[in-house]
């Protein structure tokens, strides 16, 4: 009986040895890269993590590419710089006609009006639609349309008896063409992008280089779904099967994904690894020093770095460890050379519910009296919780856009922290009795150093206002749904920058943006941004935007700005090319290796 | 013996279908947007769309197709999260690396564990029975993601004998299953020996003693067929915990394998996936205790199944 057990053991364990053997002799790739988080999705209309953006820019070639240096636009399909009317609302797009998709057919002006076209269909849910309703003409009224007919093709639920629904359909169907047609997006020959601005857009080619208006190869129409006739689904969606962005995906004769960038996806395998490979049809991709780069994922941040210090890994993007800290303290001492930080282009703050004040669950909402919010934001020692909590350096910071990331942008000074202000605004407010100050909670989602930075927050608060606030941490999900309801006081938040404007993140406190969180409305400082938008002179424009700001940050406080995002990371000194910088965006072409 | 099976398989049936009620039940009442990926907001027209598309605005229909796709196609539909993928090809990915591990830890833990437990038993109240108690303790008392760390800095970071991570060959395999295997082995350890011990004082081994049989056919051979049993009935749900995946043990060595679904896909409302790694996971548990209870049978002949 003991014999037959562990015989029986060991033959299946052989087994099982025998059947694995050694690993593949898999070649490794010329650089190999870590990223810390799976990548979420490759469509480039769809995508928004910083992990799926650096694969984006450079299996895809936008109109504009980033300098490498500077990360402004140069030329990319597109040649530099583009005609623009005399009013500077009309760009016209002469592409390159070698530019090349990785399948050898050339990219044309059409395949950019495909991209562009399904970033504004409802059924994309494109994060970054706004790129196009706020900037090009028409786009908000074809979007609209667009968006109501789905509400009613795709929510009137009851059954089609007359054939009416059908009807309708198909009468939308046939228009959509005709209502596209009035976007100011329009292909004007192979190699010509004719694009309609609402107003003159001092950072329009800066939004050429988002991944939203990535050009998309025909190809993608064999995996139209819904009527083949009309290409729409029952519900009104423009949907395609969502796996295009495979590489050896096929369906119907699709011949797997393909790109346009100087790099291709050559392989893509969930959670472990994605190979990017050159794309030899590029007309510039004798310039680009790596065929093949791996990109291998890690759930842990720890494993990641292990793997990096025994070599599997050349490259480590982000650094978010337990001891990052410590790793950051001994590149400055030159005992880590291989590590850095520098600033990102992104800010941790606390939005203040300005909206209603009582919540949707019941509770009293101090927080639409300005006072309350400015001086429960000048009573936060930003210095202290930046020296105690935050953990990669993070510098304090008083504003929204963070300081000297912009060029032109004057910088904006914050208000100071100020105890005694601060207590007086509370007075002022009608509570120089604190205990009938309403009970209000801070709400977080769990995870990273949320937490710990809301003690540390809330202790502060409790010793210079002598005010309790409560702890709500919450899982994303359910977070994310408290913000959208507006159902919560004070609520974490942050936010990266998508271009090297103010308007990136000014936008977000005005009064109809989709991501105003906090509810904030100020025809005051609605007006700054709209007499931005209108104003031709580069510098005054930047100036009525720092105003815009101001208001923000010194007197209403829609936010409480805590502090500054960081780029940690490492890699090895025979990986060349690389310039750390605020955006994360590491054009691979102007990477190299010497071992 | 066959009639007692298709009953089991029946019954456990009925247990997936309430299983997967209870967490659908569960799943439609946890707030939040599955379609939400990033911090940004989605118009609201967007979000019913998406919902429609996909049936989860209207429960009873989502409830009874879904069942029939899986009953009919075995098949688990689109993953919300992840939108390039299919549950189906999540978990064809990720199973066979999960069973895989999950079988060698097993057989490690029973390789060591049983041997181990005997000789305790047989040297009771020794240094043997000392140290194998001691292990016992650190192996049950060490968290995953303890001794994982410690294998992977010793021997993946600082002796170079294993991979930091990946998956392929049996160099992959080799640190992620010994650091699974300790718990249950620790387990193995001590239910053999506490068996052994049990069985050792009772009367049949004392007549067996008395006839002059050699202590190794006793022990070996008398003894440890009747100690092995209670061994045998955890080994059903340990072998189905160790298959479907740790969370911590995938995450410390990166192994590609079903655990992290497990927290994730609740985190991300996920359907689909939850509901791919719930029912998996039951029809393994559900497996392997019907193949433990008829191994039961076979073992020993004082069971008899019907």
């Amino acid at each position: 009986m003991f014999r037959t057990l562990m015989l029986t053991c060991a033959g299946l364990l052989a087994a099982i040895v025998a059947f694995y053997g050694s690993a593949d002799p898999d070649t490794r790739a010329d650089l190999t890269l870590a990223s810390a988080n799976r990548i979420n999705t490759l469509d480039p209309q769809q995508l928004s993590w910083i992990a799926d953006i650096r694969i984006c820019i450079n299996a895809w070639e936008g109109l504009t590419r980033h300098d490498p240096d500077t990360l402004q636009p140069i030329a990319g399909v597109a040649r530099m710089p583009p005609e623009i009317s005399t009013d500077r609302t009309r760009y016209t797009f002469h592409l390159r006609p070698d530019a090349r998709w990785s399948n050898g057919d050339p990219v044309t002006a059409r395949d950019f009006v495909r991209g562009w076209r399904r970033a504004l269909e409802p059924g994309t849910a494109a994060d970054y639609a706004g790129v196009l309703t706020n900037h090009i003409k028409g786009a908000q009224t074809y979007y609209d349309w667009r968006t109501r007919a789905v509400r009613h093709l795709a929510l009137e639920r009851s059954p089609d008896k007359l054939g009416e629904r059908e009807a309708l359909l198909r009468a939308h169907a046939r228009r959509m063409d005709e209502e596209w047609r009035k976007v100011g997006i329009r292909a004007t020959g192979d190699h010509t992008l004719e694009v309609q601005l609402v107003r003159p857009t001092a950072y329009f080619l800066e939004l050429t280089l988002l991944p939203v208006l990535m050009p998309i190869h025909e190809s993608i129409e064999r995996l139209r779904e819904g009527d083949p006739e009309l290409g729409i689904d029952a519900g009104g969606l423009v949907v395609y099967d969502s796996q295009w962005t495979k590489p050896n995906y096929d369906r119907n004769g699709y011949p797997g994904l393909i790109t346009n960038g100087i790099y291709r996806i050559a392989d893509w395998r969930f959670r472990r690894r994605l190979r990017l490979r050159k794309n030899l049809y590029h007309p510039e991709q004798a310039y680009a020093a790596l065929e093949t780069i791996d990109v291998l994922m890690f759930e842990s941040a720890n494993t990641a770095f292990q793997a990096y210090e025994t070599g599997v890994v050349d490259w480590l993007t982000s650094l978010n460890l337990d001891y990052t800290a410590a790793l950051l303290q001994m590149s400055h001492t030159g005992e880590r050379a291989d590590v850095s930080v520098v600033p990102a282009f992104g800010t941790y703050y606390y939005n203040l519910n300005c909206k209603d004040a009582v919540l949707p669950d019941g509770r009293t909402n101090p927080f639409v009296d300005p006072r309350v919010r400015k001086a429960f934001s000048i009573s936060i020692d930003r210095d202290a919780l930046c020296a105690k909590v935050a953990e990669k350096e993070n510098p304090p910071t008083r504003t929204l856009i963070p300081p000297g990331s912009i060029p032109g942008y004057p910088n904006v000074a914050g208000h100071a922290e100020d105890a005694e202000l601060a207590n007086q605004l509370m007075d002022e407010a009608g509570y120089e009795d604190r205990e009938t100050f309403p009970e209000v909670s801070l709400l977080y989602n769990t995870g990273q150093i949320h937490g710990r930075l809301a003690e540390a927050v809330v202790n502060m608060w409790r010793e210079t206002l002598g005010v309790r606030v409560g702890m709500a941490g919450k899982e994303t999900k359910t977070f994310g749904e408290d913000k959208a309801k507006h159902n919560y006081q004070i609520a974490r938040a942050s936010w990266y920058g998508d271009y090297a404007d103010p308007t990136t993140f000014l936008d977000i406190f005005s009064t109809d943006n989709g991501n105003n969180d906090s509810g904030y409305t100020n025809p005051a400082y609605d007006a700054l941004l709209a007499s931005a938008a209108a104003c031709e002179d580069a510098d005054q424009r930047m100036h009525i935007l720092a105003k815009a700001e101001a208001i923000l940050v010194t007197e209403d406080f829609p936010l409480i700005p805590i502090y500054g995002y960081t780029n940690p990371q490492a890699f090895r000194p025979f990986v060349k090319g690389i310039r750390p910088n605020s955006r994360e965006i590491y054009p691979l072409r102007d990477v190299w290796v010497e071992r | 013996m066959t009639r007692f099976i298709l009953t089991r398989l029946a019954l456990g049936c009925g247990s997936l279908l309430a299983i997967y009620t209870i967490t659908f039940v569960m799943i439609i009442h946890t707030p939040g947007n599955p379609f939400q990926v990033s911090e940004r907001q989605m118009p609201e027209e967007v979000v019913r769309a998406l919902e429609a598309r996909y049936d989860i605005d209207n429960h009873a229909k989502y409830y009874v197709q879904y069942a029939g796709r899986v009953l009919t196609q075995l098949d688990f539909g689109p993953s919300f999260q992840y939108r390039e993928w299919t549950v189906n090809q999540i978990l064809a990915d990720a199973l066979p690396v999960s069973l895989t591990i999950g079988i060698v830890a097993i057989l490690i833990a029973v390789l060591v564990g049983v041997p181990m437990g005997v000789l305790s038993a047989v040297r009771v109240n020794t240094w043997v029975d000392h140290f194998g108690l001691g292990l016992v303790l650190l192996g049950i008392s060490i968290p995953t993601f303890v001794s994982g760390t410690a294998l992977l800095s010793v021997f993946g970071v600082w002796l170079k004998w294993a991979p930091v991570g990946g998956w392929g060959g049996v160099e992959h395999l080799i640190l992620p299953s010994v650091c699974l295997s300790l718990p249950f082995l620790a387990y193995i350890t001590r239910l053999t020996r506490v068996g052994m011990l049990d069985v050792l004082g009772s009367d049949y081994i004392r007549t067996a003693r008395a006839k002059g049989l050699p202590p190794r056919v006793v022990i070996w051979k008398h003894a440890f067929k009747n100690a092995f049993l209670p061994v045998l009935s955890y080994l059903g749900p340990a072998t189905a915990h160790a298959m479907t995946g740790s969370f911590v043990v995938e995450m410390v060595f990166n192994v590609p394998g079903m655990g992290t679904y497990f927290v994730q896909s609740i985190q991300n409302l996920d359907r689909g996936l939850i509901m791919g790694v719930v029912l998996v996971f039951s029809a393994v548990l559900i497996l392997l205790n019907l193949v433990v209870d008829v191994l039961y049978a076979l073992v020993d002949p004082r069971i008899r199944v019907t």
